[in-house]
């Protein structure tokens, strides 16, 4: 490894380093606030669960703005996998659960919706309208292998 | 299994892999034993700022300081101020030693201070006082966090098994990653710690009765200082000793001779215990830690923002109201008895069992959130971590240069210092496991003497980073002179000489002044007094190269210098009021303790008040001296460049 890779791989380490940082501070306690929110079915609680995790998204775009870098792929992927799971968890629970908690419902919808929309929001400043639209466009062709 | 043990293990588990991942990862960039040993001089000043934080405070703040304010009140409060006193250190001597860092190369405290004094006297006392930090020190602080897992799931893990667990797991990653993974896993570990004093906080507030919480707690901190009950009966001001300051001093043998009247935190005492927790930033971890900085651009925020300032609101108001909190929540029987509880929600915590209190507090939410329960352990347990991390990579490192490559093995190869290193490393943390498990009184009496040993360093550190006038002879011994106050002022002291077949006439912390406030005074007396006796031409003039270095790189500009003696005057001041004998002041001037809340400036207890005034005044005079008088400002790039010329490679 000569010097100008171990540079590069320190500074990558760097970013990495601070990702999870501030992931596993924001991550942690907006989890937490978020499940005692719902266990407790109290919007306070779990509104300042998805405030901490909306928080932990917005960090993130700060760190990549600070270390002049991008989502990389495996982020990208963790975050869709992870939104992807508790939206499946929490439909599932709202289904199966006899006499679920209209707190909870409202919880839940106003809580995905607000980080769907925080993405949606993230993307069009970041790449604009008709940029997001291409990426989306291309994407779906791309699997379906257009 | 009940739920918070099943919580409590899963997110150890996170935790620890965490701490695994960054081990290996930081070993995937090592390029040498510079890397293992320093971090190659590149750790980022955020990385800094977090870590130093974290290994400042550490669990002290989260499992002793309320557990202290529930047991001695608002007299044990003003150590808050700590917040301020600590980063002075800080603020004195991190940019200068790191400036010889890097013109020097020094990797050491000890070759730092054998280069400017010359002579291997004061590299081997640095060696004794890294020990003292790394084996027992350390060991106290492991056995309290095995402790706190036993507290919180129930007796289900026992103290000794957390503990060997999560030492061996912090071994683990010491020894792969060495100081960048103990400051890499340490910037996580810096900001669980914060949060969990806040969290702390506000649990308190929540049983105090929510939005309600703080007034209920007023009102009943003035239906308390209306009469004498409490653990400490009245102060000479005929005052609630539980919500003022029991004077100045008090000329008393000591502990375990003559007990203090109305509490033992008299103002001699608050300003003593400030110059022994200012040894932290002074022991040798720290100035490794600010040998391996890449820029000076993370000491000045550290110091004036992160401590000062963030760690400061977060001891004055949420761990003083977590400890307030405490007692009328049910913890202090006394105040159950009078019928001044607002809630049962704590258990009654008998005398000695007050480092229970945070995990008491925690168990408080087990039943709705036992996640919460979990995840704040695992905070005390990263604020541990963060803490025995730095001291035992450092120590470890101290071996090697100082001691294998010094005496035994100068020609290591870089393979080999690594090893050493890592051995090191895993030696110390054994040790102090088997202290921990097996001689927990001895570790206690040889811990209690840490801070105060390592306060002692503040003159030699301040021989090299500004007073060219001190001698190797003066801070050699006032070195010895401080350190021999400290262990006879200290219980260690009372045992060897009662082994010796004599009693010593004074107990623990004699006039109410801690054994570090000994120590320091003897060993500035002694100082000056050799150096003066010993200021030889020849050795000036090799030391104020030194300081002709700092004269071309950071001094002040003329046109600023005018600053000096304000800031000096201020920093003065604010030590006379806030933790010095003025602070007694504090007592009564914003509102009389037994006036009630209508007497009461802001309907908070004058004392408390009195401290968030100069916590806040001690923030501004840390920034003053950090920034206008450029004490931990970065160096522009005209100095730079001359660092740069003169660094060694």
């Amino acid at each position: 490894m000569n010097a100008n890779d171990r540079k590069h791989r320190i500074a990558s380490l760097e970013r990495r380093l601070a990702v999870m940082t501030h992931w596993g501070l924001a991550g942690s306690f907006g989890m937490a606030f978020l499940l005692s929110g719902f266990n407790a079915s109290d919007w306070t609680c779990g509104l300042l669960g998805y405030a901490l995790l909306i928080g932990g998204f917005v960090g993130h775009v700060l760190i990549n703005h600070f270390f002049d870098s991008d989502f990389n792929a495996g982020e990208v992927a963790l975050g869709l996998i992870l939104f992807g799971l508790f939206a499946l968890v929490f439909v599932a629970t709202a289904l199966l659960t006899p006499q679920y908690s209209r707190v909870n419902l409202g919880l839940g919808i106003t809580g995905f919706s607000v980080m769907a929309l925080v993405l949606a929001l993230y993307l069009i400043i970041r790449y604009g309208t008709r940029g997001t639209w291409n990426m989306v466009h291309s994407l779906w062709y791309r699997k379906a292998g257009k | 299994m009940s739920q918070v043990l099943i919580w409590l293990l899963a997110l150890l588990a996170l935790y620890c892999a965490y701490c695994v991942l960054w081990g290996v990862s930081s070993a995937r960039v090592q390029a040498g034993p510079a890397d293992f040993l320093l971090a190659s001089r590149r750790l980022p000043s955020w990385v800094f700022g977090l870590f130093a934080t974290g290994a400042t405070f550490g669990a002290w703040s989260l499992l002793g300081f309320p557990s202290l304010v529930m047991r001695d009140g608002l007299q044990f409060g003003q150590l808050a101020l700590l917040a301020v006193t600590v980063p002075l250190t800080g603020v004195l001597f991190f940019k200068r030693q790191w400036l010889l860092g890097k013109r020097h190369g020094y990797v050491t405290p000890g070759e730092m201070l054998s280069d400017y004094y010359g002579g291997d006297a004061l590299r081997i006392m640095v060696i004794g006082i890294a020990l003292f930090g790394a084996l027992p020190y350390a060991g106290l602080q492991l056995a309290a966090g095995g402790s706190l897992v036993q507290w919180v799931s129930g007796g289900a893990i026992p103290a000794h098994l957390a503990m060997w667990v999560l030492t061996l797991v912090l071994m683990l990653y010491l020894c792969i990653g060495g100081l960048r993974a103990a400051a890499y896993v340490g910037s996580l570990q810096g900001l669980l710690l914060c949060s969990g004093l806040l969290a702390l906080g506000f649990v308190a507030l929540w049983h105090l009765g929510a939005e309600q919480g703080f007034d209920a707690l007023m009102q009943a901190l003035a239906k308390l200082g209306a009469g004498p009950v409490g653990p400490w009966g009245s102060s000479a001001q005929n005052y609630n000793a539980y919500l003022a300051s029991p004077g100045v001093m008090q000329f008393t043998s000591g502990l375990g001779k003559e007990a203090p009247v109305a509490g033992i935190w008299t103002a001699a005492m608050v300003l003593s215990t400030c110059f022994a927790f200012m040894g932290i930033q002074a022991s040798p971890a720290f100035s490794m830690l600010a040998f391996s900085c890449r820029d000076a651009h993370g000491f000045g925020p550290q110091q004036v923002w992160v401590s000062g300032a963030g760690m400061g609101v977060l001891l004055v108001f949420f761990a003083v109201l977590a400890g307030l909190g405490a007692d009328f929540l049910g913890a202090t029987a006394v105040l159950n008895a009078a019928g001044l509880s607002l809630a049962r929600v704590l258990p009654e915590l008998a005398p000695g069992q007050e480092g229970q209190l945070y995990a008491q507090y925690l168990l408080t939410l087990a039943a709705q959130s036992p996640w919460f329960t979990a995840l704040l352990t695992v905070c005390a347990l990263a604020a541990i971590h963060a803490m025995v991390a730095l001291l035992v990579t450092t120590t470890g490192t101290i071996i090697v240069r100082d001691v294998m490559l010094r005496y035994m093995t100068p020609i290591a190869d870089a393979a080999q210092q690594k090893f050493y290193a890592r051995c090191a490393i895993a030696a110390l943390l054994g040790c102090a496991l088997l202290l921990a498990t097996f001689a927990p009184n001895a570790q206690v009496q040889l811990g209690a003497l840490a801070l105060g040993l390592s306060v002692q360093l503040w003159p030699a550190l301040a021989g090299v980073c500004w007073i060219p006038w001190i001698t190797r002879e003066g801070a050699g011994v006032g070195l010895v002179a401080g350190a021999f106050v400290v262990l006879i002022t200290e219980p260690l002291g009372a045992t060897i000489c009662q082994f010796l077949g004599f009693d010593l006439p004074w107990g623990r912390w004699p006039w109410t002044i801690h054994s570090a406030g000994w120590g320091i005074v003897v060993n500035i007396v002694f100082c000056v007094v050799v150096s003066w006796i010993s200021n030889y031409k020849n050795d000036r003039a090799h030391r104020q190269a030194f300081h002709r270095f700092f004269a071309a790189t950071v001094a002040m500009p003329l046109r600023q210098r005018f600053l000096r003696p304000v800031a000096w005057s201020l920093t003065l001041v604010w030590f006379f009021f806030a933790v010095g004998p003025g602070a007694i002041l504090g007592n009564d001037l914003l509102g009389a303790p037994n006036g009630g809340i209508a007497a009461w400036v802001g309907g908070i207890p004058s004392l408390w008040l009195w401290q968030m005034i100069w916590w806040a005044l001690g923030v501004m005079v840390l920034w003053l001296l950090a920034y206008p008088m450029r004490m931990a400002s970065p160096p522009g790039p005209e100095q730079m460049d001359l660092i740069q010329q003169q660094a060694p490679g």
